[in-house]
């Protein structure tokens, strides 16, 4: 007999071993080979201090208890597959979602340029009053200011100006429109890129005006249209008409400083005039180039901008000398233009064009994915906090029969971690799914953005990250739980505990959370269909359009002129179409031409804003079905001699008439563009027109128009209305033009739906990912709610029972119910309502007809997320109506 | 496995559990611990599952409270084991130990007996 004093720890060991060996023996006997009984056996055991030593013996390693454990934890998940399905969905969702927009964010906002050090690149900004004309996008300068600034500074290490073009390119896949970019001979240098191919443009390549006729292919428009060639250099590539030489091609994945329009090529700068129709390159009115640099060692951007400072003020004291100075500019305009700064700003990430319109539909749909996220932790939370509670006597069960308590926390986290790791394995599935559906959007245009919904080292880092944050966020309620509540408490009560109190905490944010999403839904829904069922003012349904440039296609302005006119008649005998118009800007692109106009009645007055405008031909307002009101449209009277611009009449638009002209007959009146008060007005307004939108759906601006005719345009947008099916018109279209020259590039032909479609991407797109949200998120609350009431009917049976027993009627225990849901719906909205308020504000100007504190769109959601609340509760109600009264003399 | 001996009463109850499960299993005759993990696992219909390495504190204790006693024997099939036996005082505590058990698995099938469905 051993029972008194310490027995040695051999002898404890030699117990425990001879143990194991025994389990062994039995699984022998069940068919298990003789090794893998060991170790099985040994696992059995569990983790045991006195064994450490021999663990090694039998071949186990903390993997495999880890192993063992996983293997338990999908037992415990695959008994409960609802639940673990729901967590798996939301997890899924969550961190799927959350990845593909944050990666798109970070791909179009944060990422920098794919060129050797990054951050050593600056951009140049104009900050400040600006006299002259701009041409592009973004922080334009002039190129007068770039020669004089790479000669005379040496702040410096190098100095690139950039600017992009609309060309039409020949290649051996055929013509085509697409971007190249002019680049001065450093740029490649600030770039810091070697060729994948030949040699890339450099100072040999900018010196004479018009005089270096070559191209440096991109890697992506080499591979796709030369078919990856090795031999492409030398070769020739026609643009605009003009023959270039491929000298090189760009290595892969260089885009250039702008992600969102990638150039098919690019060229020296000298050869302005083919790519850009405004010519001289040397005049400092007009800015259209993008400079980016690297500065000199030692140099920061601070010190830069300050040592630039007296040589800028020197730059625009010469610069007001200039010819092309206007002489009328009021002082205060010129003052201001003194006072403007050239500031150097961080390059890393270039300036894309489309960054702009790009922030806040990708900042908004961000915030709406952090909701959704929140959302599903909350539900997992839930869900989590709904298994514990079960668990929980599970847990006081096997407490008792000697598992301990780090054992137990030890299953819980290989649960929670297990389905961590799957809803992100899955999330990781889903993330390019989600990516490649919104770029679908954005890729409307299929003008080269290099986003990708392809999976990354960045993307899966987004993911984990994501499931981490998921896994802390759903953790922090089910831990306070456990923390609270004491392991016997579980087996001692009936109530709920603070495990319910917390659920309905939960339930409420999701019921907020459901309704902001449902509200945003709403909001952009509403705002689509404002936008479509208003349309542009006239019917699109059998309107086609198309584009041609015979000026790019190589023919001269005279040429153009007759090609024009030739392709309009050409297709107006297409069978089925009823009238060919023309304009020289494409309309509803969300912007085009306009200015400001001087109105020459009594008062001279200035219109206050920007007008849309456009030249167009006879016959486009009978295209677009538009009436004109009063006087008469564009004829063969309004054209003008070759050589001979024609500014003397112009249509203005119906609302042009009431906004400005104040009850003055308009028809005689005479205008102008809004340079020089003192100037007579030339144009005489001869017809008024319907009021429409010329570029944007949202309320039309008053619209001025001009004769097309009257000038010398080499290209347009052609507007055709058909009777006969636009598919067969379609065909039928290329032929016609085609027959008219072979070398003549159609481009941009779609019907006017897909135009407005192209149009209204970001409203699509909002209105669509916000309904995907918004259903997901209601989806979401149902649950949650339908999980806590089913669990307050059962933790309320035996109060229930009672009533039932003391003559309540049936009705006044669903009641209970469904006034109990009413009550976390309530406390929802209530936490709803400010951050709608506030959200609301923020997405104001990607709203139309419809404000975010309309009663109307937040009560219809109200409603609805009050009627799947109910809905929830219907289930429990019914149970709880028929707990049998017998119920009160249950337990105890 | 780590064992709370600071525990309060009812952690004493819930250890007594598992003490009365084997003090139980030693009624039918002496049995060394693989035999008495087996015969809980085997009788509980393969519910428990139970890490055998927590079978030894509870043994331990039991020894220390003298209502069990332990010797090295040789097992059926010719294994060195130490085998466990109750004593006298043991045999007493089987019945209050079941007692204490019946009024806690009462209990527990209350409460287990409203389980919640899972949201």
């Amino acid at each position: 007999m051993m029972g008194w004093g310490r027995r040695s720890g051999v002898d404890e060991r030699e117990e425990r071993l001879a143990h194991i060996r025994l389990e062994a023996d039995r699984l022998v006997e069940e068919g298990v080979e003789e090794r893998e009984a060991l170790r099985q056996a040994r696992a059995r055991f569990g983790r045991d201090e006195t064994l450490e030593a021999t663990t090694t013996r039998w071949g186990l390693t903390a993997f495999e208890f880890l192993e063992r454990d996983v293997r338990h934890a999908v037992r415990r998940l695959a008994a409960a597959p609802l639940t673990t399905a729901t967590i798996l969905a939301s997890l899924t969702i969550g961190i799927g979602v959350n990845t593909a927009i944050f990666s798109l964010a970070d791909q179009a906002l944060v990422r920098p340029m794919p060129v050797p050090n990054p951050d050593g690149v600056v951009q140049l900004s104009w900050e400040g009053q600006w006299i002259g004309e701009g041409r592009g996008w973004g922080k334009l300068l002039p190129h007068p200011l770039f020669t004089a600034l790479a000669e005379q500074t040496s702040v410096f290490a190098s100095l690139a100006a950039r600017s992009p073009g609309e060309v039409t390119l020949i290649t051996p896949a055929g013509p085509e429109r697409n971007t190249m970019s002019l680049v001065t001979g450093s740029f490649f240098e600030v770039m810091g890129i070697r060729p994948h191919l030949g040699r890339l443009i450099d100072e040999r390549d900018d010196q004479i005006l018009g005089g270096h006729p070559v191209a440096v292919l991109s890697h992506s428009f080499w591979r796709t249209r030369y078919d990856a060639d090795p031999n492409v250099v030398g070769r020739e590539l026609r643009v605009n008409g003009e023959p270039l030489t491929i000298i090189g091609v760009a290595p892969e994945g260089f885009h250039g400083t702008d992600w969102s329009r990638m150039p098919a090529a690019w060229t020296s700068m000298m050869m302005n005039d083919l790519v850009h129709a405004w010519g001289d390159l040397d005049q400092p009115r007009v800015r259209f180039q993008h400079l980016f640099g690297r500065l000199a060692d030692g140099v920061s951007r601070d010190e830069a901008q300050a040592s630039l400072a007296p040589w800028f003020e020197r730059y625009r004291r010469i610069d007001m000398e200039h010819p092309s100075w206007p002489a009328d500019r009021e002082e205060a305009e010129v003052a201001a233009y003194l006072d403007a700064t050239l500031a150097v700003l961080p390059g890393r990430t270039g300036d894309a064009e489309r960054t702009h319109d790009l922030t806040e539909p990708l900042l908004i749909l961000s915030a709406a994915t952090a909701l959704l996220l929140l959302l599903a932790c909350l539900n997992v939370a839930n869900l989590t906090l709904a298994r514990a509670v079960t668990r929980n006597r599970d847990t006081a069960v096997r407490t008792a029969l000697g598992a301990s308590r780090v054992r137990i926390v030890v299953e819980r986290l290989v649960e929670s971690g297990l389905l961590a790791v799957i809803g992100c394995g899955f999330g990781i599935v889903l993330a390019p799914l989600v990516s490649a559906w919104i770029l679908r959007y954005f890729e409307v245009g299929g003008d080269g953005m290099a986003l990708h919904a392809g999976i990354d080292g960045r993307m899966l880092g987004v993911a984990v990250g994501t499931a981490l944050v998921a896994t802390v966020l759903s953790g922090v309620g089910p831990a306070w739980f456990a923390a609270s509540t004491p392991p016997m408490g579980a087996l001692r009560t009936q109530k709920a505990g603070a495990g319910i109190r917390i659920r309905r905490a939960l339930v409420v944010g999701q019921v907020a959370l459901a309704l902001v999403l449902l509200v945003g839904a709403g909001l952009f829904g509403s705002t689509l269909s404002t936008l479509r069922g208003q349309g542009p003012g006239f019917a699109t349904d059998q309107l086609i359009t198309f584009e041609l440039h015979p000026g790019n296609d190589g023919f001269s302005v005279e040429e153009s002129k007759g090609i024009l006119e030739e392709v309009r008649s050409a297709t107006a005998r297409i069978p089925g179409v009823e009238h060919v118009g023309l304009s020289w800007q494409p309309m509803l692109r969300g912007s085009g031409w306009g200015n400001n106009m001087l109105v020459g009645n009594d008062e001279r007055t200035v219109t206050d804003t920007y007008l849309p405008m456009n030249a167009v031909t006879p016959g486009f307002f009978d295209a677009l079905d538009v009436d004109v009101l009063r006087g008469r449209g564009f004829d063969s009277r309004d054209r003008a001699e070759p050589g001979e611009w024609r500014w003397d009449v112009a249509i203005v638009s119906q609302s042009f008439v009431d906004r400005f002209l104040g009850g003055e007959e308009p028809l005689g009146l005479r205008i102008d563009f809004a340079r020089d008060l003192d100037v007579q007005p030339r144009m005489e307004i001869v017809g008024v027109v319907e009021d429409y939108a010329e570029q944007r759906l949202r309320d039309p601006d008053p619209q001025v128009y001009f004769p097309f005719d009257a000038h010398a345009r080499t290209g347009g947008a052609y507007y055709l209305r058909a009777s006969a099916p636009l598919a067969a018109v379609t065909d039928e279209i290329r032929r016609r033009v085609s027959d008219v020259s072979p070398a003549l590039t159609v481009s941009e032909l779609r019907t006017l739906d897909e135009e407005i479609d192209r149009l209204l991407v970001f409203e699509r797109m909002l209105s669509a990912i916000g309904g995907a949200f918004a259903t997901f998120g209601i989806g979401l609350a149902m649950i949650g709610i339908y999980g806590v009431l089913s669990f307050m009917v059962q933790a309320r049976r035996r109060e229930v029972g009672i009533r039932m027993a003391l003559g309540a009627p049936r009705a006044s225990a669903s009641r209970l119910v469904v006034g109990d849901a009413l009550r976390l719906t309530l406390w929802g909205f209530a936490m709803a309502l400010p951050t709608i308020w506030l959200l609301g504000r923020w997405i104001e100007s990607w709203l139309y007809g419809v404000s975010a504190t309309e009663p109307t769109t937040l009560l219809s959601a109200v409603a609805i997320v009050l009627a799947v609340c109910v809905g929830a509760s219907v289930g429990p109600a019914t149970r709880m109506a028929r707990t049998p009264p017998t119920e009160a003399f249950r337990a105890d | 496995m780590t064992t709370q001996d600071e525990g309060p009463d009812r952690v004493e109850l819930l250890q007594g559990t598992l003490d009365v499960l084997i003090l139980r299993t030693l009624t039918g005759g002496r049995q060394h611990g693989q035999g008495i993990a087996r015969a809980i696992e085997r009788n509980s219909g393969d519910e428990f599952l139970i890490d055998h390495g927590s079978l030894y504190p509870a043994l331990k204790r039991l020894e220390k409270r003298k209502w069990i006693e332990a010797e090295w024997g040789v097992s059926a099939n010719n294994r060195r084991a130490r085998f466990y036996e109750l004593t006298r005082a043991g045999r007493a505590q089987v019945e209050v130990e079941t007692d204490r058990w019946h009024r806690l698995a009462a209990a527990m099938g209350r409460v287990l007996g409203t389980e919640p469905t899972g949201g």
